[in-house]
């Protein structure tokens, strides 16, 4: 499981690895209690500063996905939604990443299909 | 006292490594693969650390035997020989520390890493660490016997016959006078290998698609870390155990021998003593082998076939 930052990205680095690590978690590929590289190990493989991997850590700490412990470092808290409520949605997100892909679809264009079905949703 | 030399070559070897860890880094850059290039810093590292060892070695040793008018020559003999592989295991650690510290850094627009925790003694052989533990805890406590039954004079053991009306004394004995320099250079060893095994693991990992390799060379940088500490750790205890021993065995036989002349009963601890004298002996020198084939034992790293290709490209 690896986590990849594009420089290039207009999303700030932080936020891509924060991003990727909610996805595992939520995606069920992290069990609780996982724990996580330490912030050092992580930024030198990634070769960014400590505080950006700091930052995600926090973000995602105060999503509650992820605690800190003072012996083990970052652990897996537990995923935003519960593993029973969403086995349905996973399912699904697993079968569109599948089709989007048999389509060529780039990530950022099966994401925006995504949106549009759920800002279809709210209105 | 004697430790002054210890702490000062701590200080050489920072400087000395550092310089080393530079040059290294300047001819790490070619055209060679991200895989072959960390080999070949991993072996300059460790070709390095045990050139460095050995002219810390020497110095150490030079540096105890130097005239020092306010300090008592007795025992410096002893002590330069314990300096010996204590200063090569500390500047040893020290230089792979710092080329570790060197390792190449990360690069490119995209970077990739594996979302693994990697703790610090994970991926060590068991059999390394718990020789690494038992030595220490050996060590520790030989010294510590030896604190506590050495004479008045710090550096020999009085064995005391007929009744405690004859005795044998024999050094070197391993008293406070060998005991606490050995105890400052095994806890600076161990200071700094656990430093350098947090650097290994903290270190950024090579970009290469075959995970194996990279796991494959950072166990091989524990497992060097590793192994040269404990097989310096076991050099120094084996030499107090088996010279200890051998004091045993002389204080012993002199006491048993007096006693035997003068038509006194010899007692019990003057007629075991030798045998155990004996057996610490033989059991210092099995050790002291095993600490030299210990450092010797090598890790290979595989190298991928698409790395080999590109590289015969």
């Amino acid at each position: 499981m690896d986590v990849t930052v594009d420089l290039a990205s207009p999303i700030p680095p932080y936020e891509q690895i924060r991003g990727q690590i909610a996805a595992v978690i939520d995606s069920g590929q992290l069990e609780e209690g996982t724990r996580l590289p330490s912030m050092r190990a992580l930024a030198g493989d990634l070769g960014v500063a400590i505080g950006t991997v700091a930052r995600a850590y926090r973000e995602l700490e105060g999503a509650g996905l992820v605690a800190s412990r003072r012996r083990l470092g970052t652990v897996v808290a537990a995923p935003s939604v519960p593993a029973a409520d969403a086995g349905d949605v996973r399912q699904a997100a697993a079968e569109l990443a599948s089709r989007a892909h048999q389509a060529g679809l780039s990530e950022e264009t099966a994401l925006s299909l995504l949106r549009a079905a759920l800002v279809a949703l709210r209105a | 006292m004697y430790i002054a030399p210890l702490l000062v070559l701590l200080l050489l070897v920072g400087l000395v490594a550092g310089g080393a860890a530079l040059l290294m880094r300047q001819f790490a850059h070619g055209e060679d693969s991200t895989v072959e290039r960390a080999q070949r810093h991993a072996r300059r590292t460790a070709t390095t650390a045990v050139v460095v060892g050995l002219f810390a070695a020497v110095a150490a040793a030079v540096a105890v035997l130097l005239p020092a008018p306010l300090d008592p020559a007795v025992g410096r003999p002893g002590v330069a020989a314990m300096m010996l592989p204590l200063a090569f295991g500390v500047a040893h650690t020290g230089v792979i520390l710092v080329g570790e510290l060197t390792w190449s850094l990360p690069s490119g627009m995209v970077r990739r890493a594996r979302l693994a925790h990697r703790g610090l003694l994970q991926d060590l052989p068991g059999w390394l660490l718990r020789t690494a533990i038992g030595t220490l805890v050996i060590g520790i406590a030989v010294i510590a016997v030896g604190a506590v039954t050495a004479d008045r004079y710090d550096r020999s053991i009085t064995v005391h016959a007929g009744n405690g009306l004859v005795e044998g004394a024999a050094s070197p004995y391993v008293g406070t006078g060998y005991g606490l320099p050995a105890l400052v250079g095994l806890g600076c060893l161990l200071a700094l290998t656990t430093a350098a095994l947090w650097v290994v693991a903290n270190r950024p990992a090579i970009v290469t698609n075959d995970a194996e390799v990279e796991d494959a060379l950072r166990r091989a940088s524990g497992q060097r870390v590793l192994r040269g500490a404990t097989a310096v750790a076991m050099v120094v205890v084996a030499g107090l155990v088996t010279v200890s021993g051998l004091a045993i065995r002389s204080a012993a036989m002199t006491a048993a021998q007096a006693a035997r002349l003068e038509d006194l009963p010899v007692g019990g601890p003057a007629s075991i003593l030798p045998w155990v004298g004996g057996a610490l002996t033989l059991i210092g020198l099995c050790g002291g082998v095993a600490g030299v084939v210990i450092f010797f034992v090598r890790n290979r790293v595989p190298v991928p076939a698409a790395e080999l290709v590109a590289m015969e490209q």
